[in-house]
């Protein structure tokens, strides 16, 4: 045996828990190694005093009063909502307003920074002169729903997730003050989301 | 439905789990009479604190209360019991925000002090509070390990399907433990 193998075992082998067959492997061992012999010593004179520690007497009272408290606790309602409890909610909810704020500030920059992207990548069935033209639209509004279907085939992070919900919810928006029957073709965005 | 006539003491704990799943909720008060006093004492022994182990002994079984229902039954309901009760107790650890750790100079001090006790009682209680804080002293991998081999003395093979780790994982821990223990104590008698 290994003394790393022997090792691991004293602590059963002292409190005469190891197995005949491995008690007589780790005798054999201990009385040809001097270092394992120690750590033997060293942990022999501990159990006394482990054993000394293990009786705990608490009153029948004691038990009789700790039931009583976990069957009213168990009894009282949980405060729930959404299947999650109030600190789970508390924090879906800091996440979620974080995750927003995040994303919206984001969104904020591309739609300053980035070149406009067209609207032909939804409706490509519109000619290019109707798409500029669409009367109700506001462009910002475009610029920022127009890169949420860009990243849309891949989700690396929660915030993703949240920005391009976000961002859906918005287009949504903006397909609804269209009127689809001037522009029937956004039926097929509709379907994007 | 639930047997309104049927003794539950005599039921094993897989006829209990059964009947609480039927929605006896005598059932679930006869769970909590078998298992209390190992939560608490897992609890206690991790937490070395009582105050902090009935809160933990509570939650524990709030947690299967909510949880029972959905028990498949292909483990032990007692293995179920002690990982739920094992985590608990490291949550509450990790929810410490000031760990109240006995210190070492207090404990020694204490036994010192207190002169009015029968000496061989003082003497017992002062060393249970030094084995506790030693323990307490324990990373919370060995403690859990510690408590569930020496206090509840359960097999390695239980411990692993409890904690969900190996058995050379486990018996090195135990074997990191005890010496640690061994070394905290021999420090304080110094």
């Amino acid at each position: 045996m290994r003394c790393d193998d022997v090792l691991v075992n004293l602590p059963d082998f002292i409190l005469k828990k190891t197995e005949p067959n491995l008690s007589r492997d780790i005798e054999y061992h201990l009385a040809n190694c001097r270092s394992c012999r120690e750590e033997k010593e060293k942990l022999s004179n501990i159990t006394p005093i482990l054993f000394e520690t293990l009786s705990e007497n608490y009153p029948a009272s004691f038990w009789s009063e700790l039931h009583v408290s976990i069957m009213s606790k168990v009894s009282e309602p949980r405060r729930r909502f959404l299947g999650l409890k109030v600190p789970q909610l508390v924090t879906a909810m800091i996440l979620l307003a974080v995750g927003i704020g995040i994303g919206t500030y984001e969104l904020t920059l591309r739609s300053r920074t980035q070149e406009a992207p067209s609207i032909t990548m939804l409706t490509t069935s519109l000619p290019p002169e109707e798409v500029i033209s669409l009367p109700t639209f506001n462009t910002n509004f475009v610029q920022m729903a127009a890169p949420a279907y860009v990243v849309d085939e891949e989700v690396n992070s929660v915030d993703d997730t949240i920005q391009q919900a976000l961002v859906k919810s918005m287009w949504a928006s903006v397909v609804d003050t269209l009127s689809t029957s001037d522009y029937p073709d956004l039926v097929d965005v509709e379907l994007l989301n | 439905m639930p047997l309104e006539n049927v003794n539950l003491v005599n039921l094993t704990d897989k006829e209990i789990v059964e009947q609480i799943k039927n929605g006896d909720d005598r059932a679930f008060g006869e769970l909590v009479n078998r298992y209390e006093k190992k939560v608490f004492f897992i609890a206690k022994r991790m937490l070395n604190d009582d105050d902090e182990a009935w809160d933990a002994s509570q939650e524990v079984f709030i947690k299967l209360h909510d949880s029972l229902r959905r028990f498949r039954g292909d483990a032990n309901i007692y293995t179920y019991i002690y990982r739920v009760a094992t985590n608990v107790a490291i949550s509450f650890l990790r929810k410490r925000k000031v760990r109240s750790v006995v210190r070492l100079d207090d404990v020694l001090n204490t036994m010192v002090s207190h002169g009015d006790e029968p000496e061989r009682d003082s003497d017992k209680a002062e060393l249970k509070r030094l084995v506790a804080s030693a323990v307490e002293s324990l990373p919370a991998q060995q403690r859990q390990v510690f408590v569930l081999r020496f206090y509840e003395e359960l097999s390695y093979e239980e411990i692993s399907r409890i904690l969900n780790r190996s058995l050379g994982a486990l018996k090195a821990n135990y074997f990191h433990a005890m010496k640690k223990i061994g070394e905290y104590l021999k420090d304080a008698m110094r």
